[in-house]
């Protein structure tokens, strides 16, 4: 036989439960406060590339739009979101015959053109992402390419780190 | 005499809260939105002027001055990087001194990158001194017009640097960033910051 409820719990009259918005709204007030601190339109200009891995430094200059080209371990690379076109394959870099890279020489070339036609002032500025991995010889044979094709100012994309 | 209020007035006040549902579903939208769109790593340039330009720059723009006459010293400051550390050379000397000397790597195998920097704020002390002047050069392609320090030697911000075609570009990168400032205090004084990258003799 059951017992019988208690006569208090009998009379316990039920409460409505409601739903507190009001801490959520505080954490959501906090959240959107941050996010809207830490973002900047600068970012937008230049996305890491997912073919290389950067290197850090301790530099303060901010990024901008130029013409931009990846050396990864494949090769150089033309700077696009995806499927990248090949501009110097690895065996063109390891050719110890070329000191210009016929391949990059030929699509800076092209771009140098494409701006003088269209009117605007050629800047000669260029934006490389480098993997971090990257040799030395590489590297200065890319710079070289650079030069020889009126590139004079190169900006080295880093990740920034705290001094 | 205050009066008294009527009999009639019997309705009691009411609770009203503030419908927060429409601001809770616009924070829920926002804050995805935001997430997506801000960067954690943050990216910066690190600006590298070839040979040539850097000579420009060097050469370019300003009318001989008063004590132009004086500039004929080069310091030829070179740091190479080599398997058993950082060999640090001026006035282009290659004899053991205090002129050519190298840094070995430390135990753990890096670089040993606090030495060279106080070797080159020693080299920037002893041999280059405080500015002298400002002059200004113009870029030729941009018409740009920047304003640089004038020391007593004409390379007094200039380091060359070379290293074995194994070295990684974030070692570079690093030596880069080591010729650039020291922080001596809270200030930040400029060491070689103009690098050029040469090929390894």
């Amino acid at each position: 036989m059951a017992f019988a409820p208690s006569k208090g719990k009998k009379n316990k009259k039920k409460e409505e439960a409601g739903l507190s918005l009001n801490s959520m709204m505080d954490m959501m007030t906090i959240i959107l406060l941050f996010l809207l601190k830490s973002m900047s339109t600068s970012g937008a200009l230049i996305r890491p590339s997912p073919y290389l891995e950067l290197p850090k430094a301790e530099r303060i200059m901010e990024p901008k739009k130029a013409v931009a080209i990846l050396i990864t371990a494949d090769g150089v690379l033309e700077d696009m979101e995806s499927d990248p076109r090949v501009l110097s394959a690895r065996a063109e870099i390891d050719d110890p015959e070329n000191v210009i890279l016929p391949g990059l020489e030929g699509f800076l070339n092209e771009n140098r053109e494409f701006v003088l036609k269209t009117g605007r002032p050629f800047k000669g500025e260029i934006t490389i992402q480098c993997d971090k991995g990257v040799t030395y010889d590489w590297l200065l044979k890319v710079i070289n390419t650079c030069g020889q094709t009126e590139f004079a100012t190169i900006d080295f994309v880093v990740i920034k780190v705290e001094t | 005499m205050a009066f008294r209020p009527s009999d009639k007035r019997t309705n009691e006040d009411q609770d009203t809260e503030i419908n927060i549902t429409p601001i809770m579903n616009l924070m829920v939208v926002l804050i995805p939105l935001l997430l997506s769109a801000s960067k954690f790593t943050e990216l910066a340039l690190l600006e590298y002027l070839p040979p040539a330009e850097a000579v420009a720059a060097e050469t370019a723009g300003a009318p001989p001055s008063e004590g132009e006459g004086d500039k004929i010293e080069k310091i030829n400051l070179l740091l190479n990087l080599v398997e058993s550390g950082i060999q640090v050379s001026i006035f282009e000397s290659v004899e053991e001194g205090p002129n050519f000397y190298e840094i070995p790597r430390l135990s753990s195998g890096n670089y040993n990158w606090s030495t060279l920097k106080d070797s080159l704020w020693s080299i920037k002390q002893t041999h280059v001194g405080e500015p002298i002047g400002t002059e200004d050069v113009t870029n030729e392609l941009t018409g740009e017009i920047t304003q640089i320090s004038k020391y007593r030697v004409i390379d007094g911000e200039e380091a060359s640097i070379t290293a074995v075609s194994s070295t990684t570009f974030q070692t570079i990168i690093k030596v880069m960033d080591t010729c650039r400032y020291k922080t001596v205090g809270n200030v930040q004084k400029p060491l070689f910051p103009f690098t050029i990258l040469k090929q390894f003799q």
